[in-house]
């Protein structure tokens, strides 16, 4: 049996697999030790308030981990005879895990503004499961990495890609319907909502994992020969995906002005474009979707 | 007189209105050493998943995909692609 040679990408995976989840073993024992005490408002040592900026860096290294083994996960699927559902749903767990290590950091942050307030800490609650799953897809991860699954390639030469526009269709689903879910709740929380805070500050960190996988997208394009954004049946499905879109929007737009229309300068003066964004985003990419699987 | 040029006329018009494209192009490629979906869309510049429309007839191509599929196969196009009515398999 021929032995794999393995490429770079996966060599830096494992270490940061590896270092990743060794910081998740740190954090747990520096949490177990801080919660207490911060929860009690009993002052931290001179030893641990440190140990905050170390779980700052390893989100960093946690939030690399998780772009790099998507990238490597991507150029696997790129390669692939067709896109298995299998690889999917594991790409969208990875878009969720790495969207929330940007929430490990709001959460830290606001546990740690309470704390030195003397407001009482809820978001300790929240940390534990949301770490859990991380780690539970950084585990995934490293099995696929270690098994060399991701490296494997196909003896087929594609000139023209589809597995990567399929992908970013994907990303672009999972993202618009996380963007709806989130910015639906100014609706029920309207006095909590903050227009930096909520709208800009998280709207701008869901479309991220899309706009990296629309990058990706768009390199693989440019690599191309000919350089063409789309073949003759992707430009008429992204084309009636298009209209569709425009369609449905305008009438779940004229909804939602309908129903604030006694109130728009209430929260639906910082909701109106995330909502029309997001809801755009999610019913082109799955307009996409549908009419590519289905021709 | 008026009624039985009003049923041929009808049965005309049907018989254009229903008419579909359809193509041998599965036929072609195994009998062009079994090619596979991924080489004839590279030889002809598409995608996999294009061939694979063109083949189950979700997807009618622009008459230049067309030439050059024949191209590809070295016959004319209407040997691949001809017209069929709608409930004919």
């Amino acid at each position: 049996m021929m032995k794999q040679k393995m490429k770079p990408l996966r060599i830096v995976n494992l270490m940061l697999g590896v270092i990743s989840i060794a910081f998740f073993v740190f954090d747990t024992i520096v949490f177990l030790r801080l919660q207490p005490k911060m929860v009690a408002f009993v002052p931290l040592t001179h030893y641990e308030e440190p140990l905050l900026t170390w779980i700052g860096v390893g989100l960093l290294i946690l939030l690399l981990f998780y772009l790099l083994s998507i990238l490597q996960l991507a150029s696997f699927m790129k390669q692939a005879d067709r896109v298995r559902g299998s690889d999917i749903f594991l790409l969208i767990l990875g878009v969720v895990a790495g969207v929330l290590v940007f929430s490990d950091v709001a959460l830290f942050s606001d546990i740690n503004k309470q704390y030195l307030a003397g407001f009482e800490q809820p978001e300790w609650s929240l940390v534990y499961p949301i770490m859990g799953f991380q780690l539970v897809i950084v585990l995934f991860y490293m099995v696929f990495h270690l098994s060399g699954k991701w490296q494997r390639k196909s003896a087929e030469k594609i000139n023209r890609d589809v597995n990567i526009f399929l992908m970013v269709q994907y990303v672009g689903l999972v993202c618009g319907l996380m963007g709806l879910s989130i910015m639906s709740l100014g609706f029920f929380f309207p006095s909590g909502w903050n227009l930096v805070t909520h709208t800009l500050i998280t709207g701008a960190i869901l479309t991220f994992p899309y706009i990296l996988s629309l990058g990706y997208w768009l390199v693989t394009k440019l690599s191309e020969k000919d350089r063409q954004l789309f073949d003759e049946k992707q430009r008429l499905d992204v084309g009636k995906s298009a209209f569709l879109t425009l369609i449905i929007i305008t009438f779940l737009m004229f909804g939602v002005f309908l129903y604030n229309l006694g109130h728009l300068e209430g929260v639906i003066r910082m909701l109106w474009f995330p909502l029309y964004l997001f809801s755009s985003l999610f019913i082109f990419s799955l307009g996409n979707l549908f009419f590519s699987r289905r021709g | 007189m008026y009624s039985i040029v009003y049923i041929m006329y009808s049965k005309l018009y049907k018989r254009e209105y229903t008419l579909k494209l359809e193509n041998n192009l599965r036929k072609f490629r195994f009998e062009k050493d079994e090619i596979s979906q991924q080489a004839l869309a590279n030889a002809v510049g598409v995608t996999r998943l294009t061939i694979h429309s063109i083949e189950t007839g979700k997807f009618n191509p622009s008459t230049l995909l067309a030439l050059k599929i024949a191209r590809f196969f070295e016959v004319n196009v209407e040997e691949i692609f001809y017209l069929a009515e709608e409930n004919q398999s």
